[in-house]
């Protein structure tokens, strides 16, 4: 049986062979047992012949007598299954005394003992039964008398007839038989695949369809039970949790997804949560902005109401003090002494009103951040010397003394003189005030341990002292000790405060040390050399400068750092002489238009600077020296570092100022309005361009001094010595402007002015005429239009010159980044100059 | 004796430097804002002004400027009488073209003393 066949054809094959070997054992049996069946009858029928017979010969042989030849064939003729019929003599077993043998039997008579092998002959059907024929069947009677004398033995063969035996199975039943079942057995089969692979093939197409469909909701039918039905159950059941899964699986699947759009949905929602936060952050932040604005105005209004209010009360003290004074003299006149004390305590009251109106002032200013330091170099020496007069009268009213040390060669330092000598008079007074009969002590040294010198000035006192807790309210804005020392000692308690502040303004301090009963001493520490600063910032250097390239924002935009930005010396150096807070700004400012910008406080300083920078301007504030203004401003003008450099004055105002403008390039009210800073500084300090300066003149000397002049502004030059060269230099580069004498042999400059006017690549470029002709009014109309300045020689100074080469220069690049190709300019410049 | 322009608007601080520096021989012409200063110094040709700064119509600093653009008065000193203990004042007044400053209320020995320094002649 192939294993390739299908599972119904085998099922075919299977019953057809077993239902025909069934049917072959079936009639192989059959056959059998009838032929045993006959032969036992044969058995029986030869037994009995046989015992009929025996009796018959015994009679015979009893009588004696010779049995007839024929009596065995008549006796056994008819009976067909006796083949043969034999006596042998009862002492010889192998001599017959008679016997029969069917003729055509095949069976031969011998010896009794080779009797038994008698066999039938057969034929062809009987060859093919003969193995299921039965042997054939001896039977021996002995033949005895009544006495028991024997007289011979009868031996009988019989066997079934061929008749009888053929007549048994019919060939052609028997084949028809077999075809019958067979096809029977088909049929059967045919059912039988109905009840056992029709379910099985039925499921594996199913199966089939649920692998192809991938469709766990199809179910196999259960056409029957047992075993089929089990497997199409467990199949059904199998797809059923198939299905389950399946569907837990799409389940599952959709939760994922839903995860996930949650998931991104959660994520959308954080970013709008940090969109929100960030707005938020924004708004709060404006919000503080707004707050800290409100909150810093409020504090400028405090202070400028408190600076107002102390105006207000300042004007009355100045009449009662000066009444006062006025009252006291016209007493010292008369000699009235009772009048003269009376003033006095007037007199006393209204200074001590103003002191605290001062102070009140002070400390507004202090927290407005308006106070500002004035320094100046000092004798250390000479100044305490100053003071001490002053803080006599102090000192002696309690009966103290004073005792100072300083070394006369202490040298100098740099400080606001006013500032620490109210501090001092604060501290020796307040010394003095909580001491009776006692030893002031005042002492000057020097400290270098530190990142910078200080000036240490301590005040030693015998007085009261202090305990831990009035010292730690000590500097507080009116605090002293406690009611009662103001009550008994009087004061404010806002010296101490605003000497601190003061001592703190100059990158100093003030400490105390103090145990009650054994005086106090306050040391004040003050930086031999102040840094100018503005209230409230910590000390920068004295000069500070920019060498690096600074930020440039774009144009137009505020003077705020933008990273992204041209170098920054496009335009020029310049040196900038100003206060700190000043600087700042205007450093930004220029720095932003493509200034490199140079800072320092002072001319001195300016005059070490210059010498590095070699600036192209100088700008200088002229509130930067105070009082000392128009000394610096004589320093500067005299000079030999800027001897030739522009100077730009910053002013208050330029009327008051005129005594300045002689050597002075221009001035520019301040505080500085940007634009015109700018412009003005501009006037001055060309911008750097690569185009040269082509300068056309014949005379050598002269055309040499001008390049040097020029060249001296970092401008590239370019020389022509007539008008031909002009023009083939005009034809291989475009000078940012031509400087262009008229008289010339050959091309004059009357001819290369028109030219230029008359070509369009040249239309634009500026050009100053520098002559020594004395012109007509028609030839310098005529000049005006086509050049943008005529200088007459011998009459101009340098800086003219240079400020007509900047101006010009100024506007060929202004004009030249509006309209870059110079050829698709419009009209030529033919606008009246002035 | 020299004489004194005192541009000053406040009645009783005119009145008592005005009577103070009269004690002490000076002639003292007197104007209550800065318009009439500018007229009178003018007019009167003193050889110092004394000027406050916060002055009706025309204030202090602006007066001192018209004063010192004016060639005819030009050289005559100002002294200028701050209020304002600021130092912006102060430098204010001598943006403006003023020869010195006295802080108010005014210190007589000190502002005697720079009226001297003042008013000595440019040879000495």
């Amino acid at each position: 049986m192939s294993r390739g066949l299908p599972l119904h054809w085998r099922l075919t094959l299977l019953i057809t062979l077993v239902s025909s070997l069934t049917l072959g054992v079936a009639i192989g049996g059959y056959y059998w047992i009838e032929v045993q069946k006959i032969h036992t009858a044969v058995a029986n029928n030869a037994g009995k012949v046989a015992t009929q017979a025996a009796r018959l010969v015994t009679e015979n042989l009893e009588r004696g007598e010779r049995l007839p030849d024929d009596y065995f064939r008549l006796a056994f003729v008819d009976n067909e299954n006796i083949q043969a019929a034999v006596v042998y003599e009862p002492k010889n077993r192998n001599r017959m005394a008679g016997g029969w043998i069917r003729a055509g039997s095949g069976a031969s008579i011998g010896s009794l003992s080779s009797t038994y092998n008698l066999r039938l002959s057969t034929d062809w059907i009987s060859g093919f039964l003969n193995q299921f024929s039965p042997e054939t069947v001896y039977i021996q009677k002995p033949l005895r008398t009544g006495d028991g004398r024997l007289l011979g033995t009868l031996v009988l063969t019989a066997a079934a007839s061929d008749e009888e035996l053929s007549n048994l199975i019919e060939p052609s039943a028997v084949g028809m038989l077999v075809l019958l079942s067979m096809l029977g057995s088909l049929a059967a089969s045919r059912f039988l695949q109905r009840g056992i692979s029709g379910p099985i093939v039925k499921l594996a197409k199913v199966a089939h369809k649920v692998a192809r469909d991938s469709d766990y909701t199809t179910r196999a039918e259960i056409s029957d039970g047992g075993e089929t039905g089990v497997l199409i159950d467990a199949f059904n059941s199998m797809l059923t949790t198939i299905q389950q899964r399946d569907a837990e699986l799409v389940v599952a699947k959709n939760n994922a997804e839903q995860a996930r759009e949650r998931l991104a949905d959660s994520h959308a929602k954080l970013e709008e949560i940090n969109r929100t936060l960030e707005a938020k952050v924004t708004e709060r932040t404006i919000e503080m902005h707004k707050a800290m604005t409100a909150a810093r105005e409020a504090n400028h209004a405090k202070s400028s109401f408190l600076a107002k209010m102390s105006h207000e009360l300042r004007t009355p003290m100045n009449a009662i003090i000066g009444y006062a004074e006025m009252l006291i003299e016209d007493a010292s006149d008369r000699d009235d002494k009772a009048a003269i004390q009376d003033l006095r305590k007037i007199l006393s009251a209204a200074r001590h009103l103003l002191g605290l109106i001062n102070v009140v002032l002070d400390l507004s200013k202090i927290e407005a951040g308006k106070m500002d330091l004035y320094l100046e170099s000092f004798d250390v020496w000479t100044f305490v010397h100053d003071v001490v007069p002053t803080a006599q009268p102090l000192i002696d009213r309690n009966k103290n003394q004073l005792k100072v040390d300083c070394a006369e060669n202490f040298g100098q330092m740099r400080a606001d003189a006013t500032k620490l000598r109210q501090i001092l008079l604060n501290l020796l007074s307040n010394a003095s005030k909580f001491t009776d009969e006692g030893v002031v002590h005042l002492r000057v040294e020097r400290d270098g341990s530190g990142p910078r010198e200080m000036v240490v000035m301590s005040i030693q006192d015998s007085g009261i002292g202090m305990n831990g807790e009035q010292l730690g309210r000590l500097f507080q804005v009116f605090s002293q000790a406690d009611k009662s020392t103001s009550a008994k000692y009087g004061g404010t308690g806002l010296g101490l405060a605003i000497s601190r502040q003061f001592a703190r303004l100059m990158g100093g301090d003030i400490t105390v040390v103090s145990k009650p009963g054994e005086g106090s001493t306050f040391i004040v520490r003050i930086p031999i050399e102040v840094a100018p600063v503005r209230a409230g910032e910590d000390a920068p250097p004295t000069a500070k400068s920019v060498p690096a390239p600074a930020p440039v924002p774009a144009a137009g935009s505020a003077p705020s750092p933008s990273p992204a930005s041209p170098p920054a010396n496009r335009r020029g150096r310049v040196l900038v002489i100003d206060r700190e807070p000043m600087q700042q700004a205007l450093q930004e400012m220029l720095t932003a238009d493509g200034y490199l910008v140079s800072c320092v406080t002072s001319v001195p300083d300016a005059l070490t600077r210059g010498k590095e920078v070699r600036p192209h301007a100088v700008l200088f504030d002229l509130l930067a020296g105070g009082a000392a203004g128009a000394q610096w401003f004589a320093e500067l003008k005299a000079s030999p570092v800027f001897a030739g450099v522009p100077l730009v004055l910053l002013a208050p105002n330029s009327e008051s100022h005129r005594g300045f403008a002689v050597g002075t390039n221009d001035i520019v009210t301040s505080p500085a309005d940007g634009p015109a800073l700018l412009a003005t500084l501009s006037r001055f300090v060309a911008p750097r361009t690569e185009n040269p300066i082509l300068v056309v003149e014949d005379d050598n000397p002269t055309r040499e001094m001008i390049v040097r002049m020029v060249e001296r502004e970092g401008w590239p030059v370019r020389t022509a010595e007539h008008g031909e060269a002009a023009l083939a230099q005009l034809a291989t580069f475009t000078p940012s402007l031509v400087l262009l004498d008229l008289l010339m042999p050959g091309l004059d400059g009357f001819a290369v002015l028109r030219m230029m006017r008359e070509t369009p690549a040249w239309r634009e470029i500026p050009v100053v005429v520098v002559t020594s002709l004395d012109l007509n009014p028609e030839t310098r109309q005529l000049l005006d239009q086509q050049a943008q300045k005529v200088l007459k020689k011998g009459s101009y100074s340098r800086e003219e010159l240079l400020r007509e080469v900047r101006n010009s220069v100024s506007e060929f690049m202004r004009r030249r980044a509006s309209s870059p190709p110079f050829s698709a300019a419009g009209a030529p410049d033919s606008s009246p100059k002035p | 004796m020299p004489k004194i322009l005192l541009v000053e608007d406040n009645e009783m601080n005119r009145d008592m430097l005005a009577r103070r520096l009269e004690k002490r021989g000076y002639t003292v012409v007197i104007a209550v804002d800065g318009q009439s200063g500018v007229n009178l110094a003018r007019s009167e040709k003193p050889d110092l002004i004394l000027m406050d700064m916060s002055l009706p119509i025309i204030d202090g600093w602006e007066a001192s400027r018209q004063l010192k653009a004016d060639a005819a008065v030009a050289t005559i000193p100002i002294i200028a009488l701050t209020a304002h203990a600021m130092a912006e004042d102060r430098e204010k007044a001598l943006a403006a073209g003023c020869n010195e400053y006295e802080t108010k209320p005014v210190d007589l020995a000190s502002l005697l003393g720079k009226i001297e320094v003042l008013l000595r002649p440019p040879a000495q």
